[in-house]
């Protein structure tokens, strides 16, 4: 598992291109399914249903079949000529397509299984709780240092709130209060008589 | 000679991306090009969403976002105004590393919790990343910032902080603004790893004497 995450990773910092360009051809099929066949609008709008439809490996909502080759299926040209002058329509009434049993169209059934699988994490991330520290009665915008030599601040619902990620000494320096908790150099703490420093 | 921003700025974005597992996208990324194509066109193919698309479009251009990935890592996009001129583009690429370093440091989630979750994390969260923009704009000019900027932000409804959250939130930004006026390092991973890469990479761009590579 960590391999996969590992190789995952290392795919995405190599090729970030490459990975934002499939994420975008993934994001652009399903959009794609659930658009449905016939846009009407301006050229532009129609244009755009187009590309967006023969770039996509998936077919519209309505379309009979789910999956196609993308872009390579039809003439783009041909089709972009169409959305900006749709051809007149054939007084030849067109053939009805023998009756199918009923079936579940596979983009559909992966779409409600995507969307499932979307939710559900979601739920799992959000069901956690937020990590606050526990309410200790301070008063809201006082300071204090930690043992350790950390800067924090009492929030409005009176809790200790860290200032920062690590301590005052990861970068050589000592915590005091003066006006605030914040991080000073040692001379400057000495200098000051050390009130607080840690 | 004055350092050259605009190389200072590729320098921070690479040496902080490689850190915190972050791919950032500028706006003129063939993806991020494609996305807005794609909102514009659907904008246009589905009834009544173009005044949301427009303005998911109008915020995007003046808002930079730090994603979490699901195969670990994040994702950085920076607006087209944040881009704009070197100095705001090192600025905001180190305030969006602060967020990657959060999820760099938890790929758990849990991060994603706390920030959606609860306000006084979330302002605590925004605070700091702005601490470490601040930071940059004083290591590359000598100038003490001051926090009218981070606190018009953070009273923005981009991030809905209530009073109680945007004051505890004020405070961490004072915290941090003392320990600049201190002659310090902000205790923030991400200020340090700033300052490194600037030591390592372009000493010349440093400004304030305290923090200068010794001669």
């Amino acid at each position: 598992m960590n391999n996969v995450h590992a190789l995952v990773l290392s795919l995405i910092s190599q090729h970030p291109d490459l990975i934002a360009g499939l994420l975008s051809f993934v994001a652009l099929g399903l959009v794609n399914g659930l658009l449905p066949t016939k846009v009407s609008g301006t050229a532009v709008t129609r244009v755009v249903s187009v590309l967006v439809d023969r770039l996509s490996p998936l077919t519209r909502k309505d379309a009979r079949a789910t999956l196609k080759w993308p872009i390579f299926s039809a003439s783009v040209l041909r089709d972009v000529a169409d959305a900006i002058d749709p051809p007149q329509p054939s007084k030849v009434p067109p053939a009805i397509p023998p009756a199918e049993g009923g079936y579940a169209r596979l983009g559909a059934v992966a779409m409600i299984l995507a969307t499932a699988l979307v939710v559900a994490g979601l739920g799992a991330v959000l069901s956690g709780c937020p990590r606050l520290p526990p309410v200790s009665g301070c008063t809201p915008r006082d300071y204090r240092c930690t043992d350790d030599g950390r800067p924090q601040v009492c929030s409005s619902t009176q809790r200790w709130q860290p200032i920062g990620d690590e301590s005052c000494a990861a970068a050589g320096s000592v915590c005091v209060v003066d006006r605030t908790a914040h991080c000073a150099p040692h001379s400057i703490t000495l200098a000051d008589g050390g009130s607080d420093a840690r | 000679m004055p350092a050259d921003l605009a190389r200072v700025a590729d320098t921070l974005t690479r040496e902080l991306a490689a850190r915190y597992s972050a791919t950032v996208l500028d706006p003129t990324h063939v993806s991020v090009r494609l996305a807005r194509a794609i909102l514009t066109g659907l904008g246009g193919l589905i009834p009544g969403a173009g005044p949301v698309v427009e303005g998911l479009l109008a915020r995007a251009s003046h808002t930079s976002i730090t994603v979490p990935l699901l195969a670990g890592g994040c994702l950085i996009v920076l607006a087209p105004q944040h881009v704009a001129d070197p100095l705001t583009r090192c600025e905001v690429v180190c305030h969006e590393m602060q967020h990657a370093a959060y999820i760099d440091a938890e790929p758990d989630g849990a991060v994603i919790v706390d920030y959606l979750g609860s306000g006084e994390l979330r302002g605590l969260r925004e605070a700091e990343a702005y601490a470490v923009g601040m930071w940059t704009l004083y290591l590359l000019t000598g100038d003490l910032p001051t926090l009218d900027r981070a606190l018009g932000a953070l009273a923005s409804d981009a991030y809905h902080l209530d009073d109680g959250d945007q004051a505890t939130a004020r405070s961490t930004l004072e915290s941090h603004l003392d320990t600049m006026r201190a002659g310090s390092v902000p205790p923030l991973r991400v200020c340090r790893a700033v300052l490194a890469a600037l030591m390592e990479h372009h000493p010349d761009a440093i400004v304030p004497p305290e923090h200068q590579v010794p001669a």
